[in-house]
């Protein structure tokens, strides 16, 4: 027995001793990534004092109460100046000093102070480099770009390196500067080392790279810095999706025309380059097919209409044909303007469903309402199990078409036969009778709905057609009360109800009101402006400081 | 006119009256361009256009036939010199929204008055050569002369005759052939092809256009005199630019103290016998000069001393420049700042355009300018040019205040981006110089916030080229403060003083570093 507690004692000690690391584990790793994150090891290293007052700062850091936040750090500094921890906490202080806008203290108190007591640290390194970001953004740009080139050449394999150096593209985008910009995606894409910590910064700038590139156009190296961050199979199909701006842009200039010209052909013979020799495997297949489907997408792009029509006979021939190939031809039907041709294409699906569902869409694209309701009352007959569906796309097809008495008919149905989603219908049965103008039967279908307060909203503007203002504003009192998030709104709108109703006296109060009772709301800000405009007041109330 | 008397005309009311309206222009020049003259000197030659137009009021009473044309011609003349009269006073009592309501109301109504003496003068036109043709085809058909037949036939260019050729043409569908042998062949009689309209309409029109057309390019360059050259001198002096030292005094109030006995039976709360209720008087008082550089007294050292600091609010097109103007927000502010920073401040607010600004030389240019608005902002690329040379070249801030909405915030940015294109809108902090001195702003006061609650600034070669306030501080500024807590107002006037002192510092700053160059 003895022996059995003492076990489970030492197995409890065991125990403490890898949890007790654990119960910070959560917050390294959640912000594992973030330059001004504190290493396990360190933390590791802090007396259980100073990780106390760390993690009580570190709280309020994560909860954004910066003024919290920047007083622990600084008690922390106070009490734990010596501690290993005592440079990243000057680190975060900063950070606050920055969220508070207070970003001139921040570099000169803060940052500027971590790397002049600890400049061997890894906090110097990462406050090198929020110098140059905070400069870069209060707008003093050529001190920032000293910072951050600094920073950049000095620690070109540590995240603030690669961050320095985003910043600095930043930089030359806003100053226009082609060629540095150039210089730093490159050096981003191809000679910063990535990691966890930097991929997404060097993915990102391979895309802009590529993006360039394409739009000089540099084909193979814009391939290549693509390459960086794609494997095979994905590098084709990005190539043309990130290909496609820049040759839209190039075609739609006649100057640039031939450099459209040489692109598209570029693309067309990388995207031949990469077709598989060997067919006979079923992802072989799937590649070649996908290859070809991209090649119509370049000549597409490249308003080659003549070579598409080839295109989608040659792959015919060479694949067959199948629901996907059909799509793609009654898309670019579609795109011709011709709908017969496409909804030939559609009328060939295997998946006969889906082929009616595209024919349906395809005569309400042209207008034609009898044939898309023939079309829904097919899909009704054959497809059973989706009879839903089709009944609501039919009523929807109504609406459009403001045949609101047959929409409400097929509404009221799908009521009866889909009492699960009974809500839905009647909310929809309501907004069809208040697009119709029949204001007191939406109201009454309204009432019905449990969508509060959007119900409530509808109610109130029907009322407000039916100029039953006092009506209109018990509804927007009772939204007011009941949603917090809504009461600037449905008190702006007590003002203008009250104006419809001709009593301006009450209309100017409930202005008022509004700017006196959220001044930091944008219903503010419009209350303010109408009661300048419509009634010359300039003494409106509200007013308020930055948070 | 003609009926005027020989002996009127060698009068001297007449040569009287050609002095006082040669002085009078005279004088109009010089309130657009110098303003060397005060205004009273204005009035005071205005307002004896009183006296002269009733001497010729009764001076024209005579009963002939043109007694009541020259009674118009008077009226004409009179309003134009009342109009202007009243201007120049409105501008006395700093009544500026009064001003701009008679200037544009004036303007419209010197444009009817035109359009019917213009009409007056087309038809009488017409009329005379109505009767020369009559005289012409008379002559024809009693003598058949050569001449007269010749002269008829010939094509009329006189747009003020009816049988002007082109009057009454088909012009549409358009048939160059035609047209081309019209205009080559001058003489020729073979004229366009006739249409189904009467001349009349066609002159009528014409005239109407021409005289719009003529109207507005006078306006325009009577617009532009108003800036030849002009100048925008700092007051002189010196001083720190530091924050406001604050004083605190500290009274100590002692409370009564109660007695209690402790054998008492009646019990109530006792209160703390040591309670010190500290009232706490905060008083601002000027430590130092604010300002900058060496001088003498609160000023600028780039500054002369018949130099002021000025509110000149910026108009532009497509939008509402003049919102809230007059109603004393921007004159407030500007005697607020006089107030706070003792430096001299003009008497009254201004306005100026945009192409204006293009009129102030190199170092004596405004270095703040106020634009505000809620509507669109319209501008030429020239204007964007003379805003980007007045911001970069010529060491100028704009101070950008959003009046009424999230378009206006739009359009501003818009705006900054075509005349900045490189320069990317940031944040100002709150430690900031331009947010510390002469006030710390601990925190962005707005009225209502139309374009969000954050100030943002253009800054370029060390400095803020453009500042934007949000959430309408004009209004704060104004008589009334739109209601707003006092210490939102406060805070607003600290802001407009910060402002303008940073703008002026600034440029005494720049203007020092040209001297020693």
């Amino acid at each position: 027995m003895v022996g059995r507690t003492r076990e489970r004692l030492i197995l409890m000690v065991a125990m403490s001793f890898v949890l007790a690391p654990m119960s910070f584990l959560p917050i390294c790793s959640a912000q594992s990534t973030q330059l001004h994150d504190m290493s396990l090891q360190r933390w590791g290293k802090l007396r259980e004092v100073e990780r106390h007052q760390m993690q009580v700062a570190e709280k309020y850091f994560r909860d954004r109460n910066w003024t919290v936040a920047a007083d622990e750090y600084d008690k922390y500094l106070t009490l734990y100046e010596a501690s290993d921890a005592a440079s990243h906490a000057l680190l975060k202080w900063s950070i606050c000093q920055v969220e508070l806008r207070r970003q001139n203290t921040a570099i000169n108190d803060g940052f500027r102070s971590v790397v002049d007591y600890w400049p061997d640290s890894d906090d110097a390194i990462a406050a090198s480099y929020y110098v140059g970001k905070t400069l870069k953004d209060i707008g003093q740009t050529k001190k920032a770009k000293t910072a951050l080139t600094d920073v950049a050449e000095e620690h070109p394999k540590h995240l603030a390196g690669v961050l320095a150096m985003v910043s600095l593209a930043e930089i030359a985008t806003v100053e226009k500067d082609d060629k540095l910009k150039e210089e730093i995606l490159r050096k981003l894409t191809f000679d910063a080392i990535r990691d966890k910590r930097t991929r997404r910064q060097c993915e990102n700038a391979s895309v802009q790279l590529a993006t360039i590139l394409f739009s000089k156009p540099s084909v193979e190296d814009a391939i290549k810095s693509l390459a960086t961050t794609y494997s095979n199979e994905q590098l084709a199909s990005e190539v043309v999706s990130k290909a496609r701006s820049p040759l839209r842009n190039l075609i739609s200039d006649k100057d640039s025309a031939s450099k459209a010209e040489t692109l598209a052909n570029a693309l067309l013979g990388f995207l031949r380059e990469s077709a598989p020799d060997n067919t006979d495997s079923d992802e072989t297949k799937a590649y070649a097919k996908q290859l070809a489907f991209l090649s119509i997408d370049v000549l597409q792009t490249a308003n080659r209409t003549a070579e598409v029509e080839n295109e989608f006979s040659l792959i015919t021939k060479r694949f067959g044909t199948d629901d996907e190939l059909l799509n793609r031809i009654a898309d670019w039907h579609k795109q011709n303007g011709q709908y017969a041709k496409a909804r030939q294409a559609y009328g060939r699906f295997e998946d006969k469903v889906a082929g009616l569902q595209m024919i349906a869409t395809s005569y309400r694209e042209e207008k034609d309402l009898p044939q898309a309701i023939q079309t829904y009352n097919k899909l009704i007959a054959s497809d059973a199990e989706n009879q839903v569906k089709w009944k609501s796309e039919s009523a929807g097809t109504y609406r459009e078409f403001k045949k609101h008495a047959d929409a409400i008919a097929l509404y009221q149905q799908l009521i009866q036969e889909d009492p699960d989603d009974g809500d839905r219908w009647l909310w929809e049965t309501a907004m069809t009778h208040k697009e119709a103008g029949n204001w007191k039967d939406a109201i009454g279908f309204f009432r019905q709905s449990e969508r509060f307060p959007e119900s409530y909203w509808e109610m109130a503007s029907c009322h407000r057609q039916l100029k039953q203002y006092n009506e209109a504003i018990t509804l927007y009192n009772q939204i007011a009360g009941g949603d917090k998030s809504r009461a600037p709104a449905a008190m702006l709108q007590i003002g203008y109800t009250e104006e419809d109703a001709k009593r301006s006296d009450k209309a100017i109060a409930a202005f008022k009101k509004v700017c006196r009772l959220f001044p930091k709301d944008q219903h503010a800000s419009r209350a303010h402006a109408h009661l300048q405009n419509k009634y010359k007041l300039t003494v409106t109330l509200g007013g308020a400081k930055q948070d | 006119m003609s009926a005027i008397s020989p002996q009127l005309r060698s009068s001297p009311a007449v040569k009287w009256t050609v002095g006082y309206l040669i002085v009078w222009t005279i004088l109009l020049f010089e309130i657009r361009t110098l303003q060397m003259l005060p205004n009273w000197g204005h009035i005071v030659w205005g307002s004896l256009s009183v006296a002269l137009v009733w001497y010729w009021w009764k001076a024209t009473s005579e009963n002939h036939q043109y007694a009541r044309l020259e009674r118009y011609l008077i009226a004409t003349v009179a309003f134009i010199l009342w109009w202007q009269l009243t201007l120049v006073v409105l501008d006395t009592l700093i009544m500026d929204s009064a001003r701009a309501n008679v200037a544009r109301w004036g303007t419209a109504s010197l444009f009817m008055i035109g359009l019917l003496w213009m009409v007056w003068g087309v038809e009488r036109a017409s009329v005379h050569y109505q009767k020369i043709k009559q005289n012409y085809e008379w002559l024809r058909d009693t003598s058949n002369e050569k001449s007269a037949n010749t002269k008829l036939a010939r094509l009329v260019w006189n747009p003020l005759n009816l049988d002007a050729h082109y009057y009454a043409v088909q012009w549409w569908p358009p048939r160059p052939v035609s047209l081309l042998r019209s205009i080559s062949n001058r003489q020729a009689a073979t004229a366009l092809p006739r249409a189904q309209r009467s001349p009349k309409l066609d002159q009528s029109l014409l005239a109407l256009i021409s005289y719009t057309l003529l109207f507005l390019l006078v306006a325009l360059l009577f617009s532009q005199i108003g800036g030849c050259r002009e100048i925008y001198e700092m007051p002189a002096g010196g001083g720190e630019q530091q924050q406001l030292a604050q004083v605190v005094k500290i009274k100590k109030v002692i409370r009564k103290k109660y007695i209690i006995n402790p054998l008492s039976s009646i019990i109530f709360a006792v209160p703390p016998i040591d309670d010190v209720q500290l009232e706490l008087t905060e008083i601002t008082k000027h430590a130092y000069q604010i300002g900058q550089g060496e001088g003498k007294g609160a000023g600028f050292s780039g500054g002369t001393y018949r130099g002021k600091v000025r509110f000149i609010r910026l108009e532009y097109s497509g939008g509402d420049w003049d919102q809230d103007y007059g109603v004393g927000g921007d004159l407030n502010m500007l005697l607020e700042y006089g107030i706070r920073t003792q430096h001299k401040v003009a008497e009254r607010t201004e306005s100026r355009t945009i192409g204006q600004l293009a009129n102030f030389p190199l170092g004596k240019s405004p270095p703040l300018v106020y634009m505000t608005g809620q509507k669109n902002i319209s501008l030429s690329n020239s204007e964007v040019k003379t805003l980007r040379e007045y911001l970069t070249d010529k060491h100028g801030m704009l101070f950008g205040d959003n009046g009424g909405s999230r378009h206006f915030h739009n359009q501003f940015l818009s705006m900054m981006n075509r005349v900045l294109p490189n320069v990317k809108p940031v944040p100002i902090p709150l430690d900031d110089v331009i947010h510390r001195i002469p006030y710390q702003i601990p925190y962005l006061p707005y009225v209502a916030p139309h374009g969000g609650k954050e100030a943002l600034g253009w800054y370029k070669d060390g400095r803020w080229l453009a500042y934007y306030h949000p959430g309408d501080i004009g209004d704060a500024w104004s008589d009334g403060h739109a209601g707003v807590s006092a210490d939102i107002w406060e805070s607003c006037y600290r802001i407009g003083t910060n402002v303008t002192f940073y703008a002026h510092s600034e440029y005494s700053k720049w203007l020092d570093a040209q001297e020693k160059d």
